[in-house]
């Protein structure tokens, strides 16, 4: 079975509600949805990754879309958990509680990872979103558009200024970016 | 590259983003799919209540302001048969009520216009006054008393002559500018004479149920023909009509009655 049609097979699989499917899926996309969650300040990724996982099983029945197209889902899905994350924080704040101490750089497994998605969450919010669902969720202009609600024109300006950012926080001798394109940068088209 | 404080490079960056799953994002695969078994089937029926509770909801909806709708009609148009006196509401009953319902004005008036020429006025006014408004109407209700007052007795066209009514309305209408439209009013009413109309003066009897006065004098018809607001539904009708004010009062309240009962 090509891998297209292995996808589709096993969306509509756990979309059945097949076990081993959702399974697969689960495999395929949790490491994704969590570095994208962690490079966004979710306070405790994996209960975010968690709910977010709950609600594609109750929506997975509903949902109409490819297996092209469940990523896309998956990350709309996690983006609206997070913008209800953030909305906590800030309850807590009003009412003088402090928000979740954010991960020291080089604690816990995988540090290399926590460095990363540590980078990332130093970007300002906006850029910040555009540079992890393009960079993290691998997702292309129009999808992260929809996502953001916001036109694949700006999506590809912020994932510019967010790249360009990332440099000089890397790098801080760096500081004039400019002459370099993005579009040059690896993985980034 | 792990080591914080030595510079990376944009590169090494993506590329630990970019690589595979690690172990611990793997580590609670069996609880999380384990819970989303549990949500799936669950979700599925509730997902179709849900769908189902809503489309209910949304025709129950709709029924429901359909019959408010149209009760909301029904109960207006009660409303005005209720709030119209009780020779008018006849008239309200329906349109083709309200068409006879205006004949009976003139015809009233004409039976007064005999004595007094405000009685003739109101004749001329009837006809198109009906077919107007309502605020005409009530003109019509205002003048109907004071013609009524005088005329109850001269009701010609008891004995069904056409003839009679007309000559004794041009008697007895003094000569002035009201002479001519009260005598023309009665020349063209359908006083005394036989036609498809006649099935009338049977259904008069609703009228004297509403109001016993009725019978005896053409006057008490009257007024509540005249308060046939009615009129505006039919208004070429009503003044057609108008011109046969010179019927008798029984006679043209008979139409009313007989339409309206309809």
């Amino acid at each position: 079975m090509s891998g297209a049609a292995g996808e589709q097979a096993r969306l509509d699989a756990a979309r059945a509600g097949d076990r081993e499917a959702l399974g697969d899926l689960w495999r395929s996309h949790n490491a994704q949805l969590l570095r994208y969650l962690r490079g966004r300040h979710a306070g405790n990724a994996d209960d975010v990754a968690q709910q977010v996982w709950l609600d594609v099983a109750r929506g997975l029945p509903r949902f109409a879309g490819d297996a092209d197209q469940f990523r896309p889902w998956l990350f709309t899905i996690a983006y609206r958990r997070l913008v209800d994350e953030w909305r906590q924080p800030r309850r807590h704040r009003e009412l003088g509680m402090e928000s979740p101490p954010e991960r020291a750089i080089d604690d816990g497994p995988g540090d290399g990872l926590e460095w990363a998605v540590a980078t990332i969450r130093r970007l300002p919010p906006a850029l910040a979103d555009a540079v992890a669902l393009r960079v993290v969720a691998d997702l292309d202009v129009s999808e992260i558009a929809e996502i953001l609600g916001i036109p694949p024109g700006t999506v590809r300006v912020r994932v510019h200024r967010g790249l360009v950012r990332l440099r000089e926080l890397l790098d801080p001798t760096q500081m004039d970016v400019t002459a370099e394109p993005v579009s040059t940068m690896k993985g980034v088209s | 590259m792990n080591d914080p404080s030595h510079h990376h490079s944009l590169d090494e960056l993506l590329e630990v983003l970019h690589q595979p799953a690690q172990p611990h994002e793997l580590s609670q695969q069996s609880v999380v799919v384990d819970r989303m078994v549990a949500e799936l089937p669950a979700a599925a029926p509730q997902g179709a209540t849900a769908m189902k509770t809503f489309r209910l909801t949304r025709r129950a909806a709709i029924l429901a302001a359909v019959a408010v709708a149209s009760f909301s009609g029904v109960a207006a148009a009660a409303t005005g048969v209720v709030s119209l006196p009780v020779g008018a509401r006849t008239a309200d009953v329906g349109p083709t009520s309200s068409t006879t319902s205006t004949t009976e004005a003139p015809t009233t008036t004409t039976e007064v216009s005999g004595s007094s020429a405000s009685s003739t006025t109101v004749v001329t006014t009837a006809s198109p006054s009906g077919v107007t408004t309502v605020a005409t109407s009530t003109t019509l209700d205002s003048l109907t008393p004071t013609t009524v007052a005088g005329q109850a007795p001269a009701v010609v066209c008891e004995d069904g002559n056409h003839g009679a009514t007309v000559s004794k309305v041009a008697h007895d209408t003094p000569p002035g500018p009201g002479h001519g439209a009260a005598v023309a009013a009665a020349a063209h009413s359908d006083c005394g004479k036989t036609g498809e109309d006649t099935e009338g003066d049977d259904d008069a009897a609703d009228v004297d149920e509403a109001d016993d006065s009725t019978h005896d004098s053409s006057v008490t018809t009257a007024p509540k023909t005249t308060t046939t607001t009615v009129a505006p539904s039919h208004g070429n009708e009503s003044e057609g009509k108008g011109k046969n004010a010179g019927k008798g009062g029984n006679h043209g309240s008979s139409h009313n009655e007989g339409e309206s009962g309809d």
